[in-house]
């Protein structure tokens, strides 16, 4: 049989797991060009969108193939609420969602001619910048340590309650 | 409506360092506090590793007549940890967070004496030296910041040590049960150093 002080170990611990595995917190990050021919593209999903109206042309890049500093595939417009998905993190799970996400954001001169659906080739040096989604490791462990603490303090005072 | 956005390095080819030079200073949390002073060094093993290793001396502390142990000088701590930075598998950015373990040996000499409540006290209380070596397996997390060749680096290593004295066994002694078997251990630490390129 458990005792009522292995039980309360037993339930702060729990806690804490569900705690620190809701406390990951992601960020929007600005990824260097370089970067793109060393990422594993496989589990990726690949956006073209328009610089100057990043919340409404948007693209999805299918059949993808990176070579010779240029990005070849087959792009697909996304629809207007589409693309506001896309452009925009609201909130943690959201931040979650997209973490496999690659949005590059593209000249407004290069896109100008693109229809819904094409196959076309985008050079790297058109690319104006590239944004990715990824956790925040000091706010998640600062966060995480604060949350441990605490609830280490609680437990403890709550079993000396019970001794 | 733009979002925040972070600008980050591809820290993947950056080196971080042919060698990194520390000092700072531990102590353990609960009833007996031991602070430590260490000197170490860390060799980084690529972008987001490095291999640490610290020599560390444990601070004298004085016996008085409240106090049942105390440190004598000659007691020193060895450590050996593994930092795994966390970073981004996309950006490349490796943060100031890291995580690893970390092992450490100490040699201690210790002082021992029954606690003397008395007034006014005994001059002559009895005390007892002996030797005790300590093993301790901890969790390592921490965060690094550089700034240029500097950085400062505060962690949290938690886990337990595994003590042996040179004591005979009293059950119920209070340095019995505060230097021999396991126990938790959390040994906040602070440090400084300095980058050689």
């Amino acid at each position: 049989m458990f005792s009522n002080k292995n039980l309360l170990l037993s339930g702060a611990l729990l806690a804490c797991c569900v705690l620190l595995h809701s406390c990951i917190y992601y960020q929007r990050y600005s990824m260097p060009k370089t970067r793109l021919n060393k990422i594993n593209t496989e589990s990726l999903s690949f956006y073209v969108i328009d610089a100057a109206h990043p919340l409404t042309k948007a693209w999805y890049v299918a059949e993808m193939d990176m070579k010779n500093q240029r990005i070849t595939g087959f792009l697909s417009r996304l629809s207007d609420i589409e693309a506001l998905e896309v452009g925009i993190v609201r909130n943690r799970r959201d931040g979650k969602n997209s973490r496999n996400d690659v949005l590059l954001y593209t000249s407004p001169r290069l896109l100008m001619g693109f229809g819904d659906t094409l196959t076309t080739t985008i050079p790297f040096d058109q690319i104006e910048r590239i944004e990715v989604h990824e956790p925040d490791f000091t706010k998640t462990l600062g966060t995480s340590i604060l949350m441990g603490t605490a609830g280490f303090f609680l437990f403890g005072v709550l079993a000396l309650g019970i001794n | 409506m733009a979002q925040r956005t972070k600008k980050l390095m591809d820290d993947s080819e950056i080196s971080p360092g042919k060698w990194l030079l520390f000092t700072g200073m531990n102590t353990q949390l609960g009833e007996i506090r031991i602070p430590t002073v260490f000197f170490g060094v860390d060799l980084p093993v690529g972008p987001y590793k490095s291999i640490g290793l610290q020599l560390g001396t444990l601070m004298r502390s004085d016996l008085n007549r409240f106090q049942e142990s105390a440190i004598r000088p000659g007691s020193f701590e060895i450590a050996g940890c593994l930092k795994f930075f966390l970073h981004g598998k996309l950006s490349g950015h490796r943060s100031g967070v890291y995580l690893g373990p970390d092992f450490r040996v100490s040699r201690r000499n210790y002082v021992f004496s029954a606690t003397d409540f008395n007034f006014p006290p005994n001059p002559n209380r009895p005390t007892f030296q002996t030797k005790g070596a300590t093993l301790r397996a901890l969790l390592n997390s921490g965060w690094q910041f550089r700034h240029n060749q500097v950085l400062v680096e505060t962690s949290l290593p938690i886990g337990i040590e595994m003590n042996t004295t040179n004591l005979p066994f009293v059950q119920g002694q209070f340095f019995y049960d505060q230097y021999a078997g396991r126990k938790l251990v959390i040994l906040p630490t602070i440090s400084i150093g300095y980058v050689f390129q």
